[in-house]
């Protein structure tokens, strides 16, 4: 069991991106340490346009753990789809704090360990609604992978960029976040008015009732994608004040819940979108948003 | 692209159920065979779809026909109340209206009937699933859609029947309805872009203002209000929608507009999407009728 563990391990950490050396040198018997050696000399080689030397993946990589194979396999389900939110996640800090490519690299290192993070948080959550420990939709504590990883990427920023820089990412992460929750009540709000022909007035009561008490696991946006099929777990006592005697028919009559985590990365209809990894100076990279910013001095 | 994909996905999914049955029919023809049973007797014993099947996938959340009933049957009472909360109906008008109403969902059955037969027809051979999902998906998304909308017998009749005060007074609210709808589904699948492209707040809301200002609601709100989003996203003046993003968004949203592209056609012709000039009546208001 041990030895699948181990295998698995290795499996997961060679498919991510951080150092294979690193991997390895967890996975491999004492018999190949020369070619574990060989492994993390190639590792620390700089390779063509990957922006992340090995020493700072290394750094930022702490030593592996023994992992759970009932959770490694969704570890290795889970790790693409979590880099490529990485990625793009990335671009983002360049095109907002426009950092030097030696600080970006350090920030880069650091996604590697929030994919990981990540990974794992989701896994465990795998794990738990198999064993019916979590049910789906009933519950606001699923990780939030999107926030998990700025949140990393942020204190990384903090890290290795100036105030001023932090802030503005800081700020752009906050005001996403508000999107977010905006653009979930928004259709909620307009899902309950297709279904229960609500008036103006309704709609406006309903949306500042959700508001007041407003659950996380609501603002999951692919809920609003299939028509629909699926419905936020909202209380009837938000809701029922509101409604006309028809309409609370109508409503206690709804199948709500439908019970489904969908994970919350929401990369579905953006996967495919390939992001340039080799580094381009901020001004190629990304014309400036907000003209008159230059590239900060680092620390 | 994506879209073609999620149907393969969806179509896959079902066929898994049918390859799950598999093992057990399997069984049955086994224990034929080795009984010397005849091959007529092992063709029934291969049920590939259950008759349960065939509602669950028609009716979704409904689970069944007769729920599915009861609800939009709720529908029409909720929408003849609406019109009658702002435009004051007479007996008359009602009656008049319920009877359009149900004339919508005696359609709307008499294709679940129909498809219901081509079901059964093919229901024990998987190969011929494509055929029966061809009747089923228009099924959904109309009913996804919602029975009384523009093309039905009820919107029909509602417009015939009103007076002209109360046709404006009705128009006005569906108009706002609409407005508050789409401009939802904007926000959304600008959100949904943001997930995989992370805008700054600034290109969020400067999208979201232009879609609003230049694109049109569909023709049906449902599961592919992305698509009729990002298509006529795709549509715009390039001078328009270039400049809200940098050189490398650009081609990343250029790449994501070229997916969604192919969907049009398919849209178009389960009357999700209207004809450009067509789109433009939907958001207008109705000019009112006589009585």
């Amino acid at each position: 069991m041990k030895r699948i563990a181990v295998v698995l391990v290795a499996c997961v950490a060679a498919t991510s991106s951080i150092g294979a050396g690193q991997a390895l040198k967890k996975a491999a018997p004492q018999k190949e340490a020369g070619e574990k050696k060989a492994a993390d000399a190639e590792a620390a080689k700089p390779k063509g346009d990957d922006p992340k030397p090995a020493e700072a993946r290394a750094e930022a990589a702490p030593a592996e753990e023994e992992v759970d194979p009932n959770i490694a396999q969704f570890i290795q389900q889970y790790q693409q789809q979590f880099q490529q939110l990485v990625k793009g996640e990335l671009f983002f800090v360049r095109t907002i704090c426009r950092p030097t490519k030696e600080q970006y690299q350090r920030i880069a290192a650091t996604g590697d360990q929030a994919v990981k993070e990540t990974v794992k948080a989701f896994a465990e959550t795998q794990k738990k609604m198999m064993r019916g420990m979590m049910v789906a939709g009933q519950q606001s504590t699923f990780p939030d992978p999107r926030k998990i990883i700025g949140e990393a990427l942020a204190k990384s920023v903090k890290a290795n960029l100036s105030a001023e820089q932090a802030a503005r990412y800081q700020d752009e992460l906050d005001k996403r976040a508000a999107n977010r929750k905006r653009v979930a009540l928004l259709n909620v709000v307009a899902r309950l008015d297709q279904d229960l022909v609500l008036t103006a007035q309704q709609r406006e009561k309903l949306a500042t009732a959700l508001e007041a008490k407003w659950d996380d696991s609501w603002g999951q946006l692919e809920l609003f994608q299939y028509g629909d099929q699926f419905q936020p777990n909202i209380p009837d006592n938000l809701v029922i004040p509101v409604l006309t005697e028809t309409q609370q028919g109508v409503w206690r009559g709804a199948n709500r819940n439908r019970g489904v985590f969908w994970g919350g990365a929401g990369l579905g209809f953006m996967h495919g979108v390939q992001f340039e990894e080799a580094w381009e100076e901020p001004a190629q990279a990304a014309e400036p948003a907000k003209p008159n910013e230059k590239p900060e001095e680092p620390k | 692209m994506i879209a073609r994909r999620r149907m393969l996905l969806r179509l896959r999914r079902l066929l898994l159920g049918a390859v799950l049955l598999a093992p057990f029919s399997c069984g049955a023809v086994a224990r034929a065979q080795e009984e010397g049973e005849d091959e007529a007797a092992m063709v029934v014993a291969q049920p590939v779809f259950a008759d349960e099947n065939f509602d669950q996938w028609v009716f979704q959340n409904q689970g069944n026909a007769q729920n599915g009933r009861k609800r939009i049957e709720q529908m029409l009472t909720l929408r003849t109340e609406e019109i009658d909360r702002v435009c004051g109906l007479s007996e008359g008008q009602k009656k008049k209206l319920q009877l359009a109403g149900r004339g919508d969902i005696k359609r709307f059955f008499d294709r679940v009937e129909d498809a219901r037969k081509i079901f059964q027809a093919v229901k024990h051979d998987q190969n011929k699933f494509q055929e029966i999902w061809q009747h089923i998906q228009p099924l959904q998304t109309e009913l996804s859609a919602g029975l009384f909308g523009e093309s039905s017998i009820f919107r029909k009749t509602v417009r015939t029947t009103l007076s002209a005060e109360q046709a404006a007074s009705y128009d006005k609210i569906q108009q706002e309805r609409r407005a508050s709808l789409y401009r939802a589904k904007i926000e959304l699948a600008v959100a949904m872009l943001d997930n995989g492209l992370p805008l700054h707040d600034e290109q969020r809301r400067k999208l979201v203002e232009l879609l609003v200002a230049d694109t049109k609601p569909p023709k049906r709100f449902g599961q592919y209000d992305y698509y009729v989003v990002l298509i006529q996203m795709a549509k715009l003046p390039e001078g328009k929608v270039k400049p809200l993003f940098d050189a490398a968004q650009w081609r990343a949203v250029q790449q994501q507009l070229n997916n969604t592209r192919g969907m049009e056609q398919w849209l178009k012709q389960n009357g999700v999407m209207g004809d450009d000039a067509e789109g433009a009546t939907d958001t207008k208001p109705q000019p009112p009728k006589a009585e």
